[in-house]
């Protein structure tokens, strides 16, 4: 196990290296001069220079590459061009936040989708499997944002239950927004266990299990729940990592403090280093999810564990 | 004997288009959601000719700010007073290009590596497909909110930016695909008889894989017409005055307490839009590979 948990992190060192080369080759394409952006557009051309010069905007893309690397590294994601604040700090403080509303919004999702893709796959063809089928449907068509304000406008301005964005109710503040962001997840997660609990529901070991005495519910989770996870698992892992993105998203329409709106004002701002910091740790983030994700399989599946004994 | 002859003739003569259809054409979700999207198709294409987009689109009323749906304006109107629903219909124009061009885009460029990373095996293979996971590895939105932060809104870097997240994909099931069935006889025979590699990928090997990128085709299409509004929606897509639903529902937004119908209509247009572009891709996928059907 060890073993296979090394592989998983060695191997997320190229992705990793890739994934930041990407991001700042597409944003070094931005244009406008950084420097411009910094001193605003009268500044002379002398000062201009030199400002280029201190940020080492003159030299070989692959030259900032490197240093923005051993930056990273460091925890160093250089300083933003509008305040001047290091950018590392101001995404951390704000993580939580996004971390929390992808996380919740993941547990809603499993929740929810898992139970009730073992319901509709034992009673095929029901009223139940048919309602919630079609609801899974809808759930994965609907925009997240449109499913966002519907629910401000039920919940918040016709019910006056919950609150309709902002941090000031503590949990509760969570509970529409980590239900617009787990809508979709849940959906094609309840799908997805649907289809594979009919597969596996019909094999052979289970009508012997069945046969031999075991109880129905035993027999569902013990037996066939365990094989029918796997595609879910994978799924899950996807499912955090497109969280991570609706939340850029959700938490702008909630008007959350998160990551996700750092992110944006950033872009508004051309905060060239605000941005890129965003997505590079979103994006470890994500690749952090897909190996626990991995680990996970290594422990559900014991033969994945077998090839690196 | 001559009835079962014949029937076996007739059996025999159907195409493999005509079997796909024939299982399809049974499922009742399928035909709705073929329905739907052909209407939706139609309306985006004919546009022009139901709304004028000059007097009912473009055209402002302030006399008639944010009215509730009327036999007039069917979905109300917005801020400006203008039509809602001409908006919607005018809006599907966009949606639609952009997802159809940044599918295209991606079919083409994931397509080609796919097939050429396949078929060529090897250490090429190994090249691109690692790139390829490095590209899977960013989560769509928060590429396509990186590309169109750089390249700035327009419509075709919107193209772009959607297309990029779906060319991983596309890449994959080429790959796979071509694995399957490079080493078929047929093939084998094609190289035999002297036939140029780009034919045999072009000629013998893309036909045979049509299915599952069909299927894929119909899926991405969905999402891409889900990202242009959501790019939109964030100010990063299409922006106002041009009316596409994202950036309708961006505006409706502010005015959510006193126009509720503002949201309500374009919403259900990207909802629509979508949900009957998965019900069509699903039942292709029960039809095109029976032994996948639950």
């Amino acid at each position: 196990m060890h073993k296979y948990i090394l592989k998983r992190l060695l191997m997320m060192i190229p992705v990793l290296i890739g994934i930041t080369f990407i991001i700042f080759v597409i944003l070094n394409m931005t244009p406008g001069d950084p420097a411009l952006i910094i001193l605003g557009s009268e500044a002379n051309d002398e000062t201009v220079a030199q400002l280029r010069d201190e940020l080492g905007l003159d030299d070989p893309l692959l030259l900032q590459y490197g240093r923005y690397m051993l930056g990273l590294v460091k925890g160093d994601l250089g300083q933003s061009y509008i305040n001047n604040r290091a950018i590392f700090p101001s995404i951390m403080e704000r993580l939580p936040i996004t971390l929390s509303l992808a996380l919740l919004a993941m547990l809603v999702s499993v929740v929810v989708a898992i139970p009730l893709g073992i319901i509709s796959a034992t009673k095929q063809y029901s009223f139940l499997d048919s309602t919630s089928m079609v609801l899974c449907l809808i759930g994965v068509s609907i925009p997240s944002f449109w499913l966002a304000l519907m629910l401000i406008l039920f919940f918040s301005v016709n019910l006056s239950l919950l609150p309709s964005g902002g941090l000031n109710n503590g949990i509760v503040s969570y509970i529409l927004p980590a239900v617009t962001l787990a809508t979709s997840g849940a959906a094609s997660m309840a799908r997805q266990t649907r289809s594979s609990m009919l597969e596996v529901i019909r094999q052979d070991y289970i009508r012997t299990a069945r046969a031999k005495g075991v109880r129905k519910n035993k027999v569902l989770i013990r037996h066939a729940l365990k094989n029918a996870i796997m595609p879910v698992i994978t799924l899950m892992g996807l499912t955090l990592g497109r969280n991570v993105g609706g939340a850029v998203v959700v938490e702008s329409i909630f008007t959350l403090p998160g990551t996700g709106r750092l992110l944006l004002e950033g872009i508004r701002s051309k905060d060239i280093p605000m941005v890129m910091g965003c997505v590079v740790v979103l994006s470890i983030l994500i690749s952090i999810a897909n190996l626990l994700v991995d680990i996970v399989y290594g422990f559900v599946d014991p033969r994945l564990k077998g090839e690196y004994r | 004997m001559s009835e079962q002859a014949s029937a076996l003739k007739k059996y025999k003569k159907r195409s493999q288009m005509a079997e796909v259809w024939l299982r399809f054409r049974k499922n009742k979700a399928a035909i709705f959601g073929l329905i739907i999207f052909t209407c939706i198709l139609l309306v985006s294409i004919f546009a022009d000719v139901l709304v004028d987009y000059e007097t009912k689109v473009k055209q402002q009323d302030f006399m008639n700010r944010m009215a509730s749906p009327s036999w007039e304006h069917p979905f109300g109107t917005d801020e400006f007073g203008r039509d809602i629903l001409g908006r919607v219909v005018h809006g599907s124009r966009l949606s639609l290009a952009v997802g159809l061009g940044s599918v295209a885009f991606s079919l083409l460029l994931g397509g080609t590596l796919g097939a050429v990373a396949g078929y060529y095996g090897g250490r090429l293979d190994n090249l691109i497909m690692r790139i390829v996971d490095i590209f899977m590895a960013i989560p769509s939105t928060i590429m396509a909110i990186t590309i169109m932060a750089a390249l700035g809104a327009s419509t075709f870097n919107l193209m772009l930016a959607i297309g990029i997240s779906f060319i991983p994909t596309y890449a994959r099931i080429m790959r796979s695909s071509v694995i399957g069935l490079r080493n078929t006889e047929f093939v084998e025979a094609a190289k035999a008889i002297g036939a140029k590699n780009s034919t045999i990928i072009l000629t013998e090997i893309l036909p045979n894989c049509m299915a599952p990128i069909l299927v894929q085709i119909t899926m991405s299409f969905a999402f891409g017409v889900l990202n242009v509004s959501t790019l939109s929606f964030i100010g990063l897509g299409i922006s106002p005055p041009t009316p596409e639903w994202g950036n309708m529902l961006s505006t409706a937004r502010e005015y959510l307490r006193d126009a509720p119908h503002m949201c309500f209509f374009p919403g259900m247009a990207i909802a629509l839009t979508i949900l009957s572009l998965n019900l069509l891709g699903d039942g292709l996928r029960d039809a095109l590979d029976p032994k996948l059907k639950q």
